[in-house]
């Protein structure tokens, strides 16, 4: 019975923890209102200093907003059309006017991201990799803001055991083998978007593919 | 102290059918966001052929799962066709995309108007 009592103290702890940690629920008037099938994401602006994050985290985001029940705009598709009509980069493509994205692309909602910080950072005894993009769904017909999030998630690794020396051959490790071989932030920004968009207080509504059973 | 199992069961099947509802994929998602992390990050080893490849045989899975195709995949395929010069394989991908989702007819009919636009100068 005790085993019982702390598994319940230790769940009430975690409920009371992810309590804390959405403040309050998302005013989803304006989502409502507008009740958008399809989204189309726009290639992220970046304010961190890795000059991949904008396309790492656009292969990203399909995924979760499909599975959320939206359609996702082909974002390499978005990204060659957009190119190919003289704008060469995503901070070009974030100042293309709503209604030439309704006329030329029909989506009807728009989803501007701005990437804070993104990648790898070692000390001392561990690396730590970050995710933070901030996200704005706005209507392409009135350009009502629809819905804002921010997505960040963080890990740490590189604690290879034998104290201090081997922790910080294990940081290396891990960020040599990362730079080179695998990349953990795609991984990261998929556990960021996940709780970002799956959030139950503030998290992006269903769309029309997910209906309710 | 003293539980009484009924009262926790329902708060306990909450958090479970709360799991439940999210858990179940709508779409077979295979190799499609790899292939785009690496069309940029690596082109090397996302060469058209191999995508079109991959992308084909996530086609074959999600049809053996019994899965609908997911949001933009056969439009991702279509441009991989038109890049290799195969036009009618491409433009039979658009239409299949159209079909499976109407939110994609003005953009894809943006795109045949283009082809057609092309094509018409270059005989020219």
């Amino acid at each position: 019975m005790s085993r019982l009592v702390r598994l319940f103290s230790a769940l009430a702890i975690i409920l009371l923890l992810s309590g804390c940690a959405t403040t309050t629920p998302y005013d989803y008037t304006a989502l409502k209102n507008s009740k958008p099938r399809s989204i189309v994401v726009i290639p992220p602006n970046n304010n961190s200093i890795e000059v991949n994050a904008p396309y790492i985290y656009l292969s990203t985001l399909t995924r979760p907003l499909a599975e959320k029940g939206y359609y996702v705009f082909p974002v390499s598709v978005i990204d060659h059309f957009l190119k190919e009509n003289g704008l060469p980069t995503p901070a070009d493509m974030n100042n293309i006017p709503l209604d030439k994205i309704g006329e030329h692309i029909g989506a009807d909602a728009v989803l501007y991201i701005s990437i804070q910080d993104w990648g790898q950072k070692y000390q001392i005894i561990q690396s730590t990799t970050t995710v933070n993009a901030s996200l704005r769904l706005v209507d392409v017909k009135t350009g009502a803001l629809l819905w804002e999030t921010t997505a960040i998630a963080q890990s740490s690794s590189g604690d290879g055991g034998g104290g201090l020396i081997g922790s910080l051959v294990g940081a290396i490790a891990t960020q040599v083998l990362a730079s080179t071989i695998s990349d953990p932030t795609p991984d990261i920004a998929r556990q960021a978007n996940y709780i970002a968009i799956n959030n139950e207080e503030r998290g992006l509504l269903d769309g029309p593919y997910r209906q309710k059973q | 102290m003293n539980i009484n199992y009924w009262k926790v069961l329902p708060f306990l099947s909450v958090l479970l059918a709360g799991g439940c509802a999210t858990n179940e994929e709508i779409y077979y998602w295979g190799e499609y966001e790899q292939l785009i992390y690496d069309s940029y990050i690596n082109p090397g080893t996302a060469d058209t052929l191999t995508q079109i490849e991959k992308l084909n045989s996530d086609l074959q899975e999600a049809e053996a799962l019994g899965k609908k195709v997911a949001p933009g995949i056969y439009a991702h395929l279509a441009l991989l066709y038109a890049a290799d010069g195969k036009d009618s394989h491409s433009k039979q991908a658009l239409n299949q995309e159209k079909a499976l989702y109407p939110e994609s007819k003005i953009f894809i009919d943006g795109m045949f108007i283009r082809a057609a636009k092309n094509n018409k100068e270059k005989q020219l």
